[in-house]
């Protein structure tokens, strides 16, 4: 029996081991970094011991710290949790020298699942499927050669220094090998500085199939059946499922035997996967996972089962709570990945405050390990958590996810929420056709970066900051929100007033809103710029509103914090800077002396000017990257140009001063 | 529960007949209201052109967004001066600035350089009294070349005039409502002398300007030459001279300084009187439109406009079946308590009496009152007279006139003679006054005065034994209807300021909830009354 358990890991996944472990009634407590002191995981669980600093090395990764923490808080077990030192084998012998269990395989199996090619060396051996060839490089064309002889097209070369797609080529039947060969190498040589090359047979458009394998550490094995996690972008899982949709029943019993087998080989004790790669009607094993996986949730929903019972049960040595044939599954399970990355800027992990997050309601099953008001830094992975839906088919699961990733909201910081909606709207995504580098190769490729919002969303964006400075009780006519916004005299047809109130910017793009008397229904006139257009804003509670533009009703969630709006609904997610006209004056002096200021903080990258040098209006003088953008700074008059503020590489703030032009006939 | 039941059927030909009529006295307005945008289009672009701001446009950027504005006097000064649109080329009223609700007071200096006319003067000084006594800071927004010389009579010597707007910058400011200037242009002689007087000074750079004399009367008076940005210039005053105290870079800098200037140094006071749950009436305030008959001289059913303009249409009546012809009761406006003392006819001793009644209980409980005049005037008559309507009509005037708590005025119809003054017109102080496009006031009515006036002529004819026919009779009364009836619109009322402006009557409740707010911000004295003859 475990009495306490100490988890040592943070995120979503401390907290729903913590989850199981208090509902099978252990103690549990946890460890944090220094940065992490106000984490949501140390606020759920309840007791944790600061670990070490902020980067993981000094805390997460930190045995010995983490097992004086286990002594301190006086736990009986440790649970490593996902990532982090959950397949380090040093941890577990560690940690069981300590006289603690480790909730997880034996130190042993994880060094052997661990290295990825002695891991396909026992598959191997035990007649799983593995990719030919991959193990053997060579700068030798005529060895490399004879390499390709053994094998069947098609092929992939590959640098054996790659990454990143450089120097990888596809040999496919009929192609002339010498001349790949030789121009493989000479990439590989240009790109990393070698010219070795890998062989390795080429999979078309593989599928990411997994089995969830239980072991009592003895050497019974069983499965709990197959999951698909083919829905990649960069290696990064997305989108999980359980189980795979459209295997052939004879390939799926195969790849369940298959893993099964390897599990028994090992001795498993505890939880692993075994990934593969099926193409077509062959499957081939990738490597084995010795611990608790991210998706393990949708197993959890068409098994019934909870996994990490499974494992606390294992660890504390009841053997395998159930038999092979106990084991049924029902209906379909899909999982979204929620991370906090800016889809604008490449999918970098993004950092910052997360103000407030709607998660849907249940039985939609949010796991998280963010709160409101946390930040996320840099240090850690940025998954915010992952939204799990359970139906009775793939349809009704997927159907049910789309639902419920339109009602989740996470406002403050860019996150993933639009691209998986977008993602999960596919056909090929609906019909199940997916592969390993679907997202690679289609979704990210052709998503547009710099496109310029729409003036709705302007519009929009303008209407709830006007909103948000009318913060009076209802009987406040000056202030109050629901009425007498912007109220005038009457003139007949309302109409936007000639000047803006507000400006409100959206990525790099900026534009100048100005608005109509609000009507008692909340319609109103919007100018955005040139353009107007009719709005109807109604206010559904603090943080929603009804908008009607045109014959469209959004139901779009907003929370205001400092100058930023930040808005939910079926455009996705945009933060719009918000400043009142009277703020911006320094563009008005710009207009009227000749100055140039940066329209946004950003880098300079070219000064195409000098001090003393005759311009033309339009000439270029700076130009500047921001989010990803060029923006030409150019002289707003024809003149001399009497100061240069930047130099190549500068950082320069948003109205910063750039340059200046004295008007002067050229 | 006393809420007003509405009789009428809005489906009615005769209602149908009434809005439509209504329409056109709404176009009109909106036409006359609308007219300082389309006028002037040459000044206005030289004026941008310069970098500066239009007026209204600085009043914009300087309020709150989303911020209503209650302007104040739009139509002052209405087909006074030749090329002058309606407003006297100044603009007023009411807005919230950092939270604050403030009285914006702007000159129009595309209208005659923002120069001062009569009305120009007569209504910079009106808004320096509503805040005054509202409290609100005063934002001075100068951008005037001082007096317009020919109108010196109207401006220059009486109280009420231009020299009125110093003496109410000193007072205002010694009783502690704050008053923040920003000098947009420039500002000669009695013009710099405004922001000079203000607790807070503001000037944009190269554009405003300030000194006594401009450098054409320093070289005509003294021989010295001196260009303007030495002698009066933005830096100049912020660096040298001291007279200003915040130098900003252009209009929108102005607006911006003023903002933060207001939310160090001003604040928004809280409610004296308390506020009830806003509701609107149960039927629409523009079928008031409908209501008011096509022809003057059939009166409307006050109950009927009563039920459009209160919140839930709630009338509570007080003495429902005594002195009938004038309507008092309590009743809610966005909220706020008023009482509302509504003519529904000619004035009796009896409704005089009532009003007596009403009105010191209003000034006991500290409720507003808010008068809807649509008289003929007071009952005259032996019945009448014999009845003592002198005594009781001077009672009503003397509890109207004592009545210190915020009292409103609104001609909705007729006002004539001594009704016009019992129900409160301007001659009384009211805290506002104003009129919908359909009222008429004047001494008396133009078919009454076209006969006093006929029937002295016929006997002063008939004195001097000459003819005198009823065709002759009728061609002396027609110049004089028409002149009664050209006094008594209510453009000559606002473009005289005699009222603050002409309302639609389906916006009286939105400028009246406003109204009552900023008046319900400030502690009302108490109303000791004049001596009521018994």
């Amino acid at each position: 029996m475990i009495r306490k358990l100490l988890i040592a890991n943070r995120g979503d996944s401390a907290c729903r081991i913590a989850r199981t472990a208090k509902a099978m009634g252990m103690e549990v407590a946890t460890v944090h970094s220094s940065t992490d002191r106000q984490a949501d995981h140390v606020r759920q669980i309840g007791q944790s011991i600061e670990v070490g600093g902020g980067p993981a090395s000094e805390s997460y990764l930190n045995i010995p710290a983490i097992i004086a923490a286990a002594k301190t808080v006086g736990a009986d077990a440790v649970h490593p949790g996902i990532g982090f030192l959950s397949e380090t084998p040093a941890f577990a012998k560690e940690v069981e020298d300590a006289g603690l269990i480790f909730v997880g395989p034996t130190a042993d199996t994880l060094a052997r699942f661990g290295d990825k090619l002695q891991a396909k060396r026992e598959a191997a051996e035990l007649g799983i499927p593995v990719i030919p060839g991959g193990d053997l490089a060579s700068d030798d064309e005529a060895g490399i050669a004879a390499m390709i002889a053994s094998m069947r097209p098609p092929l992939l070369l590959k640098a054996a220094a790659g990454g990143g797609g450089r120097g990888i080529r596809v040999v496919r039947e009929g192609d002339d090998l010498g001349e790949n060969i030789a121009s493989a190498m000479r990439e590989a040589k240009a790109s990393f500085g070698r010219a070795d090359l890998l062989v390795e047979q080429y999979l078309d458009r593989p599928r990411h199939v997994e089995v969830q394998l239980a072991g009592d550490g003895a050497g019974a094995a069983m499965h709990l059946f197959d999951r698909e996690c083919s829905l990649q972008r960069r290696h990064q899982k997305v989108v999980e499922e359980a189980p795979v949709a459209g295997l052939a029943e004879d390939l799926r019993q195969s790849i369940l035997d298959a893993a099964c087998r390897l599990a028994a080989h090992a001795k498993l004790r505890g939880l692993a996967t075994a990934e593969f790669l099926v193409a077509g009607d062959e499957f081939f094993f990738l490597e084995a996972n010795p611990r608790l996986q991210v998706e393990h949730p949708v197993t959890e929903a068409v098994t019934g089962l909870d996994l990490v019972a499974w494992q606390l049960r294992i660890a504390a040595g009841q053997g395998l709570p159930l038999q092979q044939d106990d084991i049924v599954i029902r209906g379909h399970a899909m999982q979204a990945r929620l991370y906090a990355e800016d889809p604008d800027d490449g999918f970098a992990p993004a950092t910052g405050v997360v103000r407030r997050i709607d998660l849907p309601k249940p039985p939609v099953r949010a796991d998280m390990g963010v709160a409101a008001g946390e930040e996320i830094g840099p240090y850690y992975d940025c998954m915010l958590g992952k939204i799990i839906c359970h139906g009775v088919d793939r349809g009704a699961a997927l159907g049910q996810l789309r639902a419920a990733l339109a009602e989740t909201a996470v406002f403050g910081l860019p996150t993933n929420l639009e691209f998986l909606s977008a993602l999960l709207a596919r056909r090929d995504v609906a019909e199940g056709s997916v592969d390993t580098a679907l997202i690679d190769r289609e979704v990210t490729a052709n998503q547009a970066i710099a496109e310029r919002p729409a003036d709705e969303l302007f519009a929009l964006a303008g209407a709830v900051a006007m909103s948000q400075y009318r913060t009076g009780p209802d009987s406040d006519p000056w202030q109050s929100p629901g009425s007498f916004t912007n109220w005038r005299l009457g003139q007949g047809q309302p109409r936007p007033s000639n000047i803006p109130s507000l400006q409100i910017g959206i990525g790099p793009d900026n534009a100048d809103v100005a608005f109509s008397p609000v009507d008692a229904n909340g319609g109103m006139s919007v100018r955005i710029d040139q353009t107007v257009l009719a709005l109807t804003l109604e206010r559904l509670g603090d943080d929603a509103y009804s908008v009607t533009i045109g014959n469209e009703v959004q139901i779009v969630r907003a929370l205001c914090t400092g100058d930023v709006v930040h808005l939910h609904g079926a455009f996705g997610a945009v933060s719009a800077r918000v400043s009142l006209y009277a703020d911006g004056w320094q563009a008005d002096a710009a207009a009227v002396e000749g100055r140039v200021l940066a329209p946004v903080m950003g880098n300079v990258t070219k000064v195409l000017a000098a001090v003393g040098d005759h311009v033309r209006t339009g000439d270029v003088l700076v130009v500047q990257e921001s989010m990803k953008m060029e923006i030409r700074l150019t002289a707003p008059c024809d003149g001399v140009l009497v100061a240069l503020s930047c130099a190549e590489g500068d950082m320069v703030e948003r109205h910063g001063f750039i340059a200046e032009v004295e008007p002067r006939e050229v | 529960m006393a809420f007003i039941q509405s009789q009428i059927s809005i489906a009615s030909e005769e209602f149908t007949r009434n809005r439509a009529a209504f329409g056109s006295l709404m176009a009109e307005l909106h036409r006359r209201r609308g007219e300082h945008e389309t006028s002037g289009e040459k000044a206005k672009q030289r004026h941008m052109a310069a970098g500066k701001l239009l007026p209204r446009d600085r009043i914009d950027v300087l309020l709150d967004p989303g911020s209503p504005f209650l302007e104040l006097g739009d139509l002052a000064g209405v087909d006074m001066y030749d090329g002058v649109p309606p407003g006297a080329g100044i603009i007023t009223g009411i807005g919230q600035v950092n939270g604050v609700s403030c009285m914006i007071i702007a000159n129009d200096a595309p209208v005659k350089g923002g120069t001062y006319f009569a009305m120009t003067a007569k209504k910079h000084v009106r808004a320096q009294k509503i805040a005054w006594q509202h409290r609100l800071p005063n934002i001075t927004l100068v951008d005037s070349g001082g007096a317009n010389l020919p109108e010196q009579p109207g401006i220059f010597p009486d109280t009420g005039q231009y020299g009125s707007v110093f003496n109410q910058i000193v007072r205002q400011s010694a009783e502690g409502i704050p008053q923040i200037a920003v000098v947009h242009g420039a500002c000669t002689a009695g013009g710099a002398y405004v922001p000079a007087l203000c607790d807070l000074a503001v000037i944009v750079r190269e554009q405003g300007y300030m000194h006594l004399g401009g450098p054409e009367l320093t070289f005509a008076a003294t021989g010295e030459e001196v260009d303007r940005e030495t002698l009066g210039g933005a830096q100049m005053h912020s660096e040298i001279s001291g007279v200003t105290d915040y130098l900003v870079e252009n209009d929108r800098h102005a607006m911006a300084t003023v903002r933060n200037l207001v939310g160090d140094t001003c604040r928004r006071p809280g409610l004296e009187r308390s506020v009830r749950v806003p509701k609107l009436p149960r039927y629409d305030p523009a079928e008031i439109h409908g209501l008011i008959p096509e022809d003057p001289r059939h009166p409307a059913d006050t109950r009927e406009i009563l039920a459009r303009l209160v919140d839930d249409s709630y009338f509570d009546e007080f003495k429902g079946r005594y002195g009938d012809s004038l309507l008092c009761g309590f009743a809610c406006i966005g909220g706020f308590q008023v009482g509302i003392l509504a003519n529904e006819g000619v004035i009796f001793s009896e409704s005089a009496k009532k009003a007596v009644h009403f009105i010191d209980i209003c000034c006991k409980q500290d409720i507003p009152l808010l008068f809807l005049a649509d008289n003929s005037g007071f009952m005259v008559g032996r019945e009448a007279e014999q009845g003592g309507i002198s005594k009781d009509g001077a009672k009503m005037i003397t509890a109207m006139a004592s009545a210190n708590v915020p009292k409103y005025n609104i001609i909705i119809g007729k006002s004539y003679g001594a009704g016009y003054m019992a129900m409160c017109g301007r001659p009384f102080d009211p805290t506002f006054a104003f009129g919908w496009p359909n009222g008429r006031a004047a001494l008396m009515g133009p078919e009454q005065a076209a006969m006093t006036l006929a029937m002295v002529q016929r006997q002063k004819f008939a004195r001097d034994g000459l003819p005198w026919t009823d065709d002759d009779e009728e061609k002396f009364k027609e110049p004089i209807r028409d002149e009664f009836e050209a006094f008594a619109s209510m453009y000559n009322y606002a473009a005289n300021l005699w009222i603050d402006n002409i309302l639609d009557p389906a916006e009286t409740r939105e400028v009246m909830t406003l109204l009552l707010d900023v008046a319900a911000r400030v502690p009302a004295p108490a109303s000791p009354f004049g001596v009521l003859r018994i």
